[in-house]
């Protein structure tokens, strides 16, 4: 809940009533096991989900078995808040760790988007927020070299999760496998073990599963063509 | 259904030490292909250095199922 709360923070002030109203929106914590789908593709959810710890995945699936990751989520982040208005699952969420979540009923949601008009603004931003995810991860998919790619979702997540405390000099920790990095970078997993290789020998990163440690910032951020415009983590008011 | 591997190799050979799974060598053949343009794709100048580029698929017994190499040659069949 508070990491939701540090994240929303980092582009407008909430006031005390909003923060109340955030807490009181959520049931009580309840465990996932990875692998596992916290929410399944095409179901009609009557809440949407917060994670509040480890990884999800938001992805599609394929005729063959294989699925496309199509944005990580990380503690602080509702993996399906656009279920309040889309109904129905048009993808999955899963579980790519251990995790945690909470689920905020849709009643409830709805309850404060009556109530709460600044705060439902900042709750929207943060679903536009997921769209400009997807946007720069289709550029990266369609445009990018691999290398590129692999750098900029590195770049991506360490200010994501530096938003919520789960970053910090450099260092942040990512428990997924070159296989799971492979399906949300649309790669194999063996061209993902060749990239990782790339970026350590550049001297780019060290990377010991799952500690990643990034050595040099303005070289992973031009490798990437990185621009964290997207992600909006500045103050300005809704 | 069978584990194949698939190193690669230009410069330097990384072996894939997980592998996976596919229904058979034909199966693993494709996979293999797909991989070699994969990768080749994104090589950029990399491929430059060596002018060649191989995907080595290997069976669980680590018997070779094929070799797949992309070379670059001139009119003199020299490398760069």
């Amino acid at each position: 809940m508070s990491l939701l709360i540090e994240k929303l923070e980092r582009r407008d002030r909430l006031t005390d009533v909003e923060k109340a109203a955030l807490v009181d929106v959520l049931d009580a914590p309840r465990h996932v096991r990875a692998q596992s789908d916290i929410v399944t593709e095409g179901s009609r959810p009557h809440h949407s989900t917060l994670l509040t710890a480890g990884f999800a995945g938001r992805y599609v699936t394929l005729a063959d078995g294989r699925r496309q990751i199509t944005e990580i989520s990380v503690p602080g982040d509702f993996v399906d808040l656009h279920s309040l208005l889309m109904k129905q699952m048009d993808h999955g969420v899963v579980a790519l760790t251990d995790v945690t979540v909470q689920n905020a009923p849709h009643g409830r949601l709805r309850l404060i988007t009556e109530e709460h008009p600044h705060l439902t603004r900042l709750l929207w931003l943060d679903t536009i927020i997921d769209a400009a995810i997807h946007r720069q991860w289709i550029a990266a998919m369609g445009r990018r070299t691999g290398l590129g790619q692999l750098a900029h979702l590195l770049a991506e997540l360490y200010l994501r999760l530096e938003v919520v405390g789960l970053a910090r000099d450099w260092a942040f920790e990512l428990p997924l496998s070159q296989a799971v990095l492979g399906d949300a970078l649309g790669l194999s997993s063996v061209h993902v073990s060749r990239l990782v290789g790339d970026l350590r020998d550049g001297g780019l990163v060290q990377w010991a599963p799952p500690h990643v440690r990034i050595l040099d910032w303005d070289g992973l951020i031009a490798e990437a063509e990185f621009d964290a415009t997207y992600l909006r983590l500045h103050q300005d008011p809704v | 259904m069978p584990r194949y591997y698939f190193d690669t190799r230009d410069g330097r050979c990384v072996r894939d030490p997980e592998g996976s799974v596919h229904e058979d060598d034909a199966a693993a053949r494709r996979e293999g292909l797909s991989l070699l343009g994969e990768i080749l794709r994104y090589q950029g100048d990399e491929f430059w250095k060596t002018g060649h580029f191989s995907v080595i698929v290997k069976n669980e017994a680590g018997d070779e199922v094929v070799a797949l190499t992309a070379i670059a040659e001139n009119e003199n069949g020299s490398r760069e």
